[in-house]
């Protein structure tokens, strides 16, 4: 009985010191680098501030990707010869026109470098697409966002800040939905 | 990084692909052990099948109810293989809850199977989880690593960093490596058992020394992480969770113990 009580003791000594070594650990690695207050830096992973893009649309308007900052975007990298993007289109042509006017901008940015724009246009005219269409003619998009595959779709809260990347599809309509109501949400 | 396979149409992403491999690998890790501890394997695997199909079925209903408009309108997003549209708290009560029900069902029925026996027999499949897990990190760049300019940093979203999932991985290969050759000292749930090794270790002692390195592993390596999510503006969140998971598997080893020695010293008292 000596024999366990003792071992009882050790054990609880052992937690103890445990337990001390893992708060000085703990306080030790605390971050003030880890990002927070000042927002994260620009990169296009889950967590990161999106980085900035400046494409032209149809007419040869530019859009700025900062200028939408304030309202939810959701950027969806696509291509007309791509089976999955022409598949979830029409849900995101369908939640631009539901939500647009609560917050949400949704830009179809087509990888023009892997595509036509004569294409590009007879699939969005095909649809009937309202939502903006930018064309990355250079691969410059494509190249700062990293995309590998298509359709890629980066949820983008009102901060900047990359909330959720979707690589591959297609995106049901009730997913995009579910994820964007979630963001319009925090922002109200 | 390797985040994903093209193959024709068809983008695989190469996590996935490792948490299959992972899955297949743990259920065979969890068929051996169960052979060697004297349990039934298909009964032990229907229960990982219970817990883990209750799991997604009802995180992804939980989801879909706080979106019910969007859901109604489009059922078949409830197919999205997407993990982003699951409520995992609600998914994660529900598959313990499932699990609990089914042991009990089988205990009714004179077919129990002792919780520190199943927590033990599942001990090698998680470590084989986790490895998978972090090698999924490792192709996604995702769990990410804290920047620092060291000899062995990678450069990853822009800065160079600590390969924090190399780290996570080779700790979950140690932890895995150490928990198989610890599992040979398992005691057999039937005495007869052969395969079964010398019982150095009480029931629920695996799992709970599994639990303990696991824990160590991160309340250590989060340290160099550079997505953890901040309490109180510096704490990261992760380590605080590991160290209070590091010391219950301290107490429940301890008590496991305690308990193994009171019972053998009970019949050399009396006798």
């Amino acid at each position: 009985m000596i024999h366990l009580a003792s071992h009882s003791r050790r054990w609880a000594l052992v937690q103890a010191l445990v337990a001390l070594a893992g708060v000085a650990w703990i306080a030790l690695s605390a971050s003030p680098g880890v990002p927070h207050g000042g927002g994260p830096p620009p990169s296009p992973g889950q967590g990161f501030s999106a980085p900035e893009l400046v494409l032209p649309d149809s007419d040869g308007t530019l859009h700025a990707l900062s200028s939408y900052r304030g309202r939810v975007v959701v950027l969806n990298f696509w291509a007309s010869w791509c089976p999955p993007c022409q598949a979830e289109m029409p849900a995101l042509e369908r939640i631009h026109q539901d939500l647009a006017a609560s917050g949400l901008t949704i830009l179809a940015v087509n990888v023009t470098s892997q595509d036509t724009r004569q294409a590009a246009l007879r699939f969005t005219e095909e649809l009937g697409l309202t939502l903006p269409v930018l064309f990355d003619d250079n691969g410059s998009a494509q190249t700062s966002y990293r995309i590998r595959a298509l359709p890629t779709t980066f949820f983008i809260d009102t901060r900047g800040i990359i909330r959720q990347v979707v690589v591959g599809g297609p995106l049901a309509g009730a997913v995009i939905e579910s994820v964007v109501n979630d963001l319009l949400a925090e922002a109200d | 990084m390797f985040p994903t396979l093209q193959l024709g149409p068809a983008v695989i992403q190469t996590s996935v692909l490792l948490l299959l491999a992972g899955v297949w690998l743990a259920t065979g890790r969890i068929e051996r052990h169960a052979h060697m501890q004297g349990q039934n394997g298909d009964r032990i695997l229907t229960f990982v099948l219970v817990v883990v199909v209750s799991a997604i079925l009802t995180g992804r209903f939980a989801y879909a109810a706080q979106h019910l408009q969007a859901y109604l309108a489009n059922p078949l997003g409830l197919l999205s293989p997407t993990v982003a549209t699951m409520n995992l708290e609600v998914g994660a009560l529900a598959g313990l809850s499932a699990g609990a029900v089914l042991l009990r069902r089988w205990a009714r029925r004179g077919q129990p199977i002792p919780l520190l026996v199943l927590l033990d027999v599942l001990a090698p499949g998680m470590a084989v989880m986790t490895m998978a897990l972090s090698a999924g990190s490792l192709t996604s760049g995702s769990a990410y690593g804290a920047p620092a300019r060291l000899p062995w940093s990678i450069f990853l979203w822009d800065e160079w960093r600590h390969p924090s999932q190399a780290y996570e991985l080779l700790a979950a290969l140690g932890i895995w490596l150490l928990i198989e050759r610890s599992a040979k000292k398992v005691p057999s749930a039937s005495p007869h058992d052969p395969a079964a090794g010398p019982s150095t270790r009480a029931p629920g002692g695996l799992f709970f020394t599994w639990m303990a390195m696991a824990a160590s592993a991160r309340l250590i390596l989060a340290a160099f992480r550079g997505d953890s999510v901040l309490w109180g503006g510096a704490f990261r969140a992760p380590q605080v969770v590991a160290l209070i998971a590091l010391l219950g598997a301290l107490w429940a080893l301890g008590s496991i113990v305690q308990r193994r020695d009171t019972s053998s010293a009970t019949p050399s008292a009396s006798s």
